[in-house]
């Protein structure tokens, strides 16, 4: 007799021991889930075969116990000398988010130094914007003393906070290797922001041309980046991972 | 240390001993997959699951501590049957003589105190009308 839900439960249960293993060497990962599999079906048969004790598709898997410590024993470089709580491994969900995010901290670093290196463009084609800005208004112009410090003062803030930026990536990319939970949500957060802030966009200061194109594909690309991030924390794999983190 | 840690260091003693309870069951017969699985599970009453033992067996088997061989069956696909290599006999040997003198020191701290190295004070001389 073939139970379909029975059939479903196994299929549920071998699922994830092939997204838990992912972190494993192929072969290690292919001959761990054969085994397993031929476990469950082996258990069966007895189990269909012994009216006294007819197993339950339900206990097995049960038995068998949850496909991350399964898994982690796998992975346990010290046969039998790590305790249980050893950390199961990093699933490729994981692996992806932590790389998506120090590739997104090397392209915010760009974006500063670019700044940096291009504030000569940047300061002439905001200067005649203001002229622009002021002939159009009658504003009277800021002197040019008041103009540079205004524009390098900026020019600082916004290096400084590209740079803090920069180690937000390192530190949330960090954190979520290790599992942490402040590190996901963290990240998620700060992804939350960055939508917000490009949503309400900065204030148009009337600078056009090729190096403000630029820019924008630079920010678009950051938040594209943190957006896949994000997306690669928050999968089922990770979540068992950042679980199995959390218990002592 | 603190009052319940026994439980927990119990657990990690057991796992440590798991591959040499292994090597144990296969001094006797050869095994195959699931019914040394099964065994070990009644035995041991091991907590984390039958699972742990597979990539368990596997390690054993890479470390040149048991060889397998692939049987046909009757009543499926062929079964992985595990037996002691000699490299295995030599592990469990060592092993054995290691933990018999571990269980012994602790059983014998445990059953008695140990002998006392330092001389008693003697006793208050006794006065007169005391009984000894």
């Amino acid at each position: 007799m073939i139970d379909h839900d029975d059939d479903q439960l196994v299929a549920d249960y071998l699922r994830r021991l092939t997204a838990a293993a992912s972190a494993l060497p192929a072969d290690r990962r292919s001959e761990l889930i054969e085994e397993i599999t031929a476990h469950i079906a082996e258990a069966r048969t007895a189990g269909a075969a012994d009216r006294d004790d007819p197993a339950r598709v339900p206990d097995i898997l049960e038995r068998l116990g949850d496909p991350a410590y399964i898994v982690a024993a796998a992975a346990d470089p010290f046969p039998g000398g790590q305790p249980a709580s050893a950390p199961p491994p990093v699933p490729a969900s994981v692996r992806n988010a932590v790389r998506l995010m120090y590739l997104g901290a090397a392209v915010s670093l760009i974006t500063v130094i670019v700044d940096l290196a291009t504030e000569s463009i940047t300061k002439s084609a905001m200067l005649s914007a203001l002229k622009t800005g002021a002939r159009q208004s009658g504003i009277a112009l800021p002197t040019g003393s008041q103009f540079n410090s205004g524009f390098y003062a900026t020019l600082a803030l916004v290096s400084v906070l590209g740079l803090i930026g920069v180690g937000l990536w390192i530190f949330v990319a960090r954190g979520s290797g290790n599992g942490r939970d402040w590190a996901r949500v963290t990240g998620s957060v700060l992804f939350g922001l960055d939508t917000l802030a490009l949503l309400i966009g900065p204030p148009d200061l009337g600078i056009r041309g090729p190096e403000a194109t630029v820019t924008r594909i630079f920010v678009g690309v950051v938040w594209l980046i943190g957006l896949t991030a994000v997306m690669c924390l928050w999968r089922s794999d990770s979540s068992a991972f950042f679980k199995a983190r959390r218990s002592p | 240390m603190v009052a319940g840690e026994a439980g927990n260091l119990v657990a990690q003693i057991r796992r440590g001993v798991l591959p040499y309870c292994v090597l144990a069951m296969l001094r006797e017969k050869e095994w195959y997959g699931f019914e040394l699985v099964r065994a070990m599970a009644d035995i041991d009453g091991m907590v984390t699951g039958e699972g742990t033992v597979y990539p368990l067996l596997a390690r054993l088997r890479r470390q040149g501590l048991v060889e397998t061989t692939w049987q046909e069956s009757a009543a499926g696909p062929p079964r992985r049957y595990y037996r002691l290599a000699p490299a295995g006999q030599e592990a469990l040997a060592d092993f054995a003589d290691s933990w018999r003198q571990l269980r012994d020191s602790v059983d014998e701290l445990l059953s008695s105190p140990p002998e006392d190295p330092l001389p008693k004070p003697a006793p208050p001389a006794k006065g007169p009308g005391e009984q000894s």
